[in-house]
């Protein structure tokens, strides 16, 4: 059945694939996006590998160059894999671009959703028809590699420890490409069973944005060939975790900046009635430059250059990270916290409401400026079973009073923080 | 005001139009009513080269990061936080300091023409006190911090120190807690009476309203204010040599992934306008037929095992400098050095022939097209056209009119063995 929920024009084309078309003449590509939806579990890291593998090359370009250099032909498209997590969903991704036919002078749609089914369906491979093992083997390399520099980031390395620590016990805990000894455990045959299982059973979304009708959207989705498969896997549904007694975890590190990260757990989801609530209150807290974070910890105290609050909406998560000097962590704490303890007061001025109202609202205006920003969000909405109804939220933003932000403030309950430092406990 | 220019680009389907003020400031424009959002940036010539400036009529050297130290000051207006005001308008300004140059920006989906105003008040009447100065130097502290403790932004200005001897690219942006604790209201002043003139800056916008009003606003915003007249840029750095400084440069840090990147000093180019827009297209092409996704070095050295998919080139050129970059996360930095140096020979020896010439055009083509999705990649891309003395169609003329052999002449240059440096950082 059809639906339109003011975005995208949405069908399910069956074998577990949805189509999603947003038409529009504003840009001059066509953006697309096939997801593959699968648990965050055990078997994550042998699929992140998948996307991996199949872009070393397919059976007519079979090997990276090639592959390349073809994309490179046709006026520099875009085909690539990637792999991410919303929640406690595992989500494998396959990005394409090209030029839009007024501009590129001919259509490359087919083309392009070709070499894609390509790239799903027939990847080199080794004589007796299976994924080629020395690509298996050196991508396993690359992707341990990956796990093992996310050290090296000490922004994106605080953040990470914080998730280990506070979700010990949940799936969420997993990174999305496997940790570095699960990768390094995999053998090509468990990776090769893990494209089989991603083709055969993953439910799927395909976004496509651009000037594109419907009926080529179809004709392009079904080249794919996933409309035809049997029933596909069921999914589990996110568990939240509960706030108890908060944990502090510290690390010591020769670093010259300490990085602070602070997590929080809500219990509002993305198609809770607080939902907008809790956006704006974020807004308010440590999502804008005019957010209380950012005026009381940065402008008024000088005590950090970068800080910002962001919420995992699936999981239902708010996590804080600052840069401060190592001796500041205490103040820093106690200033984040405060400042939030002040949202759940209902201290907020007229002003603060204003800005943050004027800034959710331009950040959702602007969505229709980016393919991606639009493909994020229509995916964000189908993965937490949400309709992606702009409008609508729009709408519910410019509703929110000053009490639903301090309700939406107190479903926030500290859980974990983590402290990268070069100081010795004081 | 003076006339206004429409500069048609048949390849893309788009106009821009330009207008010189009488006060010197170039507006440069394009209008994208298919876009909710409008963006304008509003640019000076002025970054971290620039590193002298006339005060009490003397000419002197400014501390090292007093470019971006400015940026953030900037901000601060007698009705307080700038961000504030763009935020009460439904805009959402930045700022970003580059070794050349300085640009404010916002962006905004109501009301295009409060957030131009304000945007140009903000640059242009600077609002500085010694008590604000103080407590910024905390804020760019942090900064500094953070950035030292990025093992690729060390990396990169690493390779910097060891490519140039004297020449202030070698320098970073923000330049140390030291170098920042000497900077107070007079010499902000000073810098920006002398760098924030309007015939050093441009603006450009690219938005859904008319463009001839874009031109008048901003003529009768600074009308009201006086000038002067434009100040010579004071005296240019001292020569640099063409050598390298070092050969190779070593850092260690707490990291679990070795890092090694090859740089090369270029002779930089003394012309501006098409000859320099020819060398930058050519030095882009012929680095792509190296090291882009399917440059035959990159797959070469990806499929021995050496780098990964991060691998990265860069190429940045301006006044008084020209370099070029390329590196990445490796197991083995020396085995990567090796490897590279190899390849890199190979490819200066073999040349560009006219298929890899062909595949990186095509793709140059659609990379052009594709920087018209974003108002921002627009706005920037005048900008660098106008600095740069040339203009959008050009872009495309230049980039048809490259040949196999001016390709392989260019990346020669490019890739001279003799003005070669490495820096790594491995693990501490």
């Amino acid at each position: 059945m059809a639906r339109a929920d003011g975005l995208f024009r949405s069908e399910a084309l069956g074998g577990g694939l949805d189509l999603h078309l947003l038409r529009t003449k504003t840009f001059k590509t066509v953006a697309a996006r096939l997801v593959l939806h699968a648990d965050l579990d055990a078997g994550t890291a042998a699929r992140a590998l998948v996307p991996r593998v199949l872009q070393r090359g397919t059976r007519s370009f079979p090997d990276m160059r090639s592959l390349q250099s073809e994309l490179d032909r046709r006026f520099g498209a875009g085909l690539s894999g990637n792999t991410g997590k919303m929640g406690e969903r595992h989500l494998v991704e396959f990005s394409v671009d090209w030029l839009a036919d007024k501009i590129a002078g001919r259509g490359l749609l087919v083309e392009m959703f070709d070499l894609l089914a390509e790239m799903l369906h027939e990847p080199a491979t080794d004589p007796q028809g299976a994924l080629r093992e020395d690509y298996v083997l050196q991508e396993r390399k690359v992707q341990a590699d990956e796990a093992a520099a996310i050290f090296d980031d000490k922004g994106r390395y605080a953040r990470h420890r914080l998730i280990e620590a506070m979700c010990k016990s949940e799936p969420y805990a997993r990174p999305a490409i496997g940790r570095a000894q699960e990768i390094l455990a995999l053998d090509a045959a468990q990776v090769r069973r893990a494209h089989r299982r991603l083709i055969d059973r993953a439910p799927a979304d395909l976004f496509i944005v651009g000037d594109v009708t419907w009926s080529q959207a179809l004709r392009g989705a079904r080249r794919l060939g996933l409309h035809s498969r049997s029933v596909p896997a069921r999914l589990k549904r996110t568990r939240r975790g509960r706030a108890g007694r908060v944990r502090t975890v510290r690390e010591r590190q020769p670093v010259g900046q300490g990085k602070l990260a602070m997590g929080f757990r809500t219990s509002v989801r993305l198609s809770h009635r607080l939902a907008p609530a809790l956006a704006f209150m974020n807004a308010l807290y440590g999502g804008t430059a005019t957010g209380k974070l950012f005026k009381v910890v940065r402008e008024r105290e000088s005590l950090c250059y970068s800080i910002a609050s962001r919420i995992e909406w699936t999981k239902g998560l708010l996590v804080v990270q600052a840069g401060i000097e190592p001796e500041k962590y205490a103040q820093a704490r106690r200033l984040i916290l405060r400042q939030l303890a002040d949202l759940g007061a209902g201290r907020v001025s007229k002003d603060e409401m204003f800005y943050a109202r004027q800034a959710i609202q331009h950040g959702l205006r602007s969505l229709v400026d980016s393919p991606r920003g639009l493909i994020e969000f229509a995916l964000q909405r189908a993965v937490n079973g949400a309709p992606a109804d702009l409008e609508g939220l729009k709408r519910s933003i410019d509703a929110v009073t000053v009490k639903d932000v301090t309700r939406a403030a107190r479903t926030v309950k500290l859980d974990t923080v983590f402290f990268l430092t070069d100081e010795e406990r004081r | 005001m003076s006339r206004t220019e429409r500069i048609r680009d048949a390849y893309l389907g788009e106009e821009a139009q330009v207008c010189k003020l009488s006060c010197g400031l170039t507006v440069l424009g394009v209008r994208k009513p298919a876009f909710t959002r409008s963006y304008a940036t509003l640019a000076t010539q002025y970054g971290s080269v620039d590193t002298s400036v006339r005060l009490n009529g003397h000419v002197r050297r400014v501390p090292d990061g007093t470019a971006h130290f400015l940026e953030h000051k900037v901000f601060q207006t007698p009705e307080g936080d700038a961000f504030d005001l763009f935020a009460a308008l439904g805009g959402s300004a930045n700022a970003f300091t580059s070794f050349n140059s300085t640009r404010y920006l916002f962006s905004t989906s109501s009301d295009f023409w409060g957030n131009l105003g304000l945007l140009l008040d903000m640059v242009f009447d600077l609002t500085v006190d010694e008590a604000g100065i103080e407590k910024e130097k905390g804020i760019i502290g942090q900064e500094i911090s953070m950035y030292d403790d990025d093992p690729d932004w060390r990396l990169y200005f690493g390779l910097l120190q060891a490519l140039y001897v004297r020449h202030p690219v070698r320098l970073d942006i923000a330049g140390t807690r030291e170098t920042i604790a000497g900077i107070d209201v007079k010499l902000l002043q000073a810098v920006h009476r002398q760098y924030y003139h309007p015939s050093n800056m441009a603006l450009a916008a690219v938005t859904g309203e008319p463009l001839d009003r874009l031109f008048r606003f901003v003529d009768e915003r600074l009308q009201k204010r006086s000038f002067g007249r434009a100040p010579a840029r004071t005296g240019a750095a001292a020569p640099e040599p063409h050598r390298v400084g070092r050969r190779r440069l070593e850092l260690r840090l707490p990291v679990n992934r070795p890092r090694l990147v090859a740089g090369f000093k270029d002779a930089p180019s003394l012309r501006r306008g098409l000859s320099l827009l020819k060398r930058e297209v050519a030095s882009a092409m012929a680095l792509d037929c190296l090291f882009g996704s399917a440059g035959s070095v990159f797959n070469t050295l990806y499929e021995r095992g050496l780098v990964d998919e991060g691998f990265y080139h860069d190429h940045k050129a301006d006044r008084g400098y020209a370099f070029t970059m390329a590196g990445g996360e490796t197991d083995d930095v020396g085995r990567l050095q090796e490897a590279l140096e190899q390849e890199i020979d190979a490819a200066l020896q073999r040349g560009i022939g006219a298929a890899d010439l062909e595949r990186v055009r095509n793709k140059a083509w659609g990379d052009l097209a594709r920087a018209f999705n974003s108002p921002d990649a627009i706005a920037h891309m005048l900008i660098g056209h106008h600095f740069r003395g040339t203009r959008l169609p050009d872009f495309r003329r230049v980039l048809d009119a490259v040949t196999p052999r001016a390709l392989t002449a260019r990346l020669r240059q490019l890739l001279d063995p003799r003005s070669r440096a490495y820096c790594a950082v491995l693990p501490a």
